[in-house]
């Protein structure tokens, strides 16, 4: 692809370097080798010289030459993102050594799935004994499907920021030490199947707006703090006591409490067979 | 009173807290519904028990589980297997079960009248396409999470249970083509017609009105069945006969001198 393979020599030899190459450079990372900056202007070169070798007008190679710099800036916006994630970490057992932040983008990370247009779209780091905070740049993440990060050592709030990732399918954090509440815009997770929050100290209410949710297959937020009433429409209708239990504080269907002020919730809890009706 | 009061509150904390949603329990579970049901196809069969790590039994076939490391299985998915056998009771291990599909296989038998007590967390029932006979268990009605319950195409008899106006949570609903009869409860009215059709007997929206009583209107009835077949018969015979009766004799009366004396001269 463009901007990998291309050495100093090749630069020299190609004569032509495109006008705009200055601009160019500071759209490059800064903590960049001084090649990367020659890179930059070598693959504007050879974008700018393809597209006029086959014919196009100027207005369109200039057009080229910033779609091109713009798609390699968002792909190192994403790495940015999971660099300030790894800093705020403790990776004990090194899972995050190949995160290089210097290279162009982040999907030769492992444990980083990238798509065709070299897009994170998952992030697999579950079971991985990392300590430490999330933080809001994740959000930043826009083609994000799966956020693995169950199994850890996590502890702070949930970014809000998550709510920003309308293409996630997955959302992984149990067992961890998550703190705070589930925040309410996880509800504009539209795409969102798998919803598992559990054996954390989440406190808080569950937020009516994931019932807006009607993709979601999988909820399961049993084994924290939560307080107040388990939704039961929209997408709730599917869930049942086990996905909120041990949760003391919750109450109303789904629990054996209801809620105090509202009249007893029917249906009444169920009540082992009576002896005609066992076999 | 206080020895009261701390039963009370016993009580109260043993309620409030979840049951266990044993895990190893979940594999036992899965051994025994292998081991009760005839596998023709071999495949359940191929649920190998030999290396138990964490979340094995979450890649076999027919089982999704609540989280891919954990062996807790959400649903059980078995339809077109060629599976035969009954009701696998067995699955009461799978307490964390919420989805099972039995459809299309061959198991016979009754489903069992306490099965909200071997699974009562199910949201989705699919035993459609089977031989399933007896009727409908009550106990259904606790099943209160349910929004799915299929049992289109099987031998059950006697009536829909009237207390499945306890399953507000039911969006999906079909009995077609079983034995059933009597009034569909109110609350099923809104689902389809089709999804009643091929009953024996099935009465009340979305179907046709039930009798207002049966008891009552069936001697009725009965003579009325016979005013509509035989009877219909007798009237033409009579009819018939009256009419050859009407104008035949006189004519003999007319034209024979002996019965000519009982003519009445009008």
């Amino acid at each position: 692809g463009f901007g990998s393979g291309l050495r100093a020599e090749e630069i020299e030899a190609d004569g032509r370097r495109a006008k705009s190459c200055a601009p160019n450079l500071r759209l490059c990372r800064k903590k960049a080798w001084p090649l990367r900056g020659v890179e930059c202007a070598a693959a504007a070169a050879a974008v700018g010289s393809r597209a006029a070798a086959m014919g196009a007008p100027p207005w369109a190679i200039w057009a080229l030459l910033l779609l091109h710099q713009a798609a390699r800036v968002l792909a190192n916006t994403e790495g940015d993102a999971l660099h300030s994630l790894r800093t705020n970490l403790n990776d004990p057992n090194n899972v995050l050594q190949s995160w290089d932040p210097t290279l162009v983008n982040p999907c030769t990370w492992f444990h980083v799935t990238c798509n065709n247009d070299n897009s994170v779209i998952r992030v697999d780091l579950g079971n991985a004994a990392l300590f430490g905070t999330l933080v809001p740049q994740l959000g930043q993440l826009k083609n994000l499907q799966y956020l693995e990060l169950y199994s850890n050592n996590i502890t702070g709030t949930i970014p809000s920021e998550l709510g920003n990732l309308t293409n996630l399918i997955s959302l992984d954090l149990y067992l961890n030490n998550f703190t705070g509440p589930i925040p309410d815009s996880l509800g504009n997770l539209l795409k969102l199947r798998f919803l598992r929050l559990n054996n954390n100290s989440l406190s808080g209410t569950i937020p009516k707006s994931l019932t807006a949710i009607t993709a979601l297959q999988v909820l399961d937020l049993s084994n924290n703090k939560l307080s107040g009433e388990v939704p039961s429409t929209g997408s709730f209708s599917l869930f049942t006591p086990i996905s909120f239990g041990n949760n003391p504080a919750l109450c109303g269907p789904g629990t054996s409490k209801p809620c105090p002020g509202a009249p007893p919730f029917s249906p009444p809890p169920y009540n082992p067979p009576t002896p005609e009706q066992s076999p | 009173m206080a020895g009261n009061t701390k039963f009370v509150l016993l009580f109260l904390l043993l309620s409030s807290s979840s049951p266990c949603f044993g895990i190893e329990q979940d594999i036992r579970c899965l051994k025994s519904v292998q081991g009760s049901l005839a596998d023709p196809g071999g495949v359940l069969r191929s649920w190998d028990f030999e290396n138990e790590t964490n979340g094995f039994i979450c890649r076999f076939t027919g089982v999704e589980c609540w989280h891919p490391d954990e062996n807790k299985i959400l649903s059980l998915r078995l339809g077109n297997l060629g599976l035969e056998g009954q009701f696998p009771v067995a699955l009461q291990n799978c307490s964390s079960l919420t989805g099972l599909d039995l459809s299309n296989n061959n198991f016979l038998g009754p489903i069992p009248q306490d099965i909200s007590w071997v699974m009562p967390y199910l949201t989705s029932l699919d035993l459609s396409y089977n031989s399933f006979s007896g009727s409908i268990p009550h106990n259904i009605s606790n099943m209160t999470y349910l929004n799915v319950l299929n049992l289109q195409h099987n031998q059950l008899s006697g009536q829909i249970p009237p207390q499945f106006t306890l399953l507000t949570r039911l969006i999906g609903f079909n009995v077609a083509d079983n034995l059933l009869s009597g009034p569909i409860p109110s609350s099923l009215q809104n689902f389809s017609a089709s999804n009643f059709a091929g009953n024996q007997g099935l009465c009340g929206a979305p179907l046709d009105d039930c009798p207002p009583s049966r008891r009552r209107w069936r001697p009725v009835r009965i003579s009325m069945h016979r005013l509509n077949d035989q009877s219909s018969i007798g009237v033409a015979v009579g009819f018939v006969v009256g009419f050859v009766v009407a104008f035949y004799f006189p004519h003999l009366f007319v034209c024979s001198e002996r019965l000519r004396a009982y003519v009445v001269r009008i």
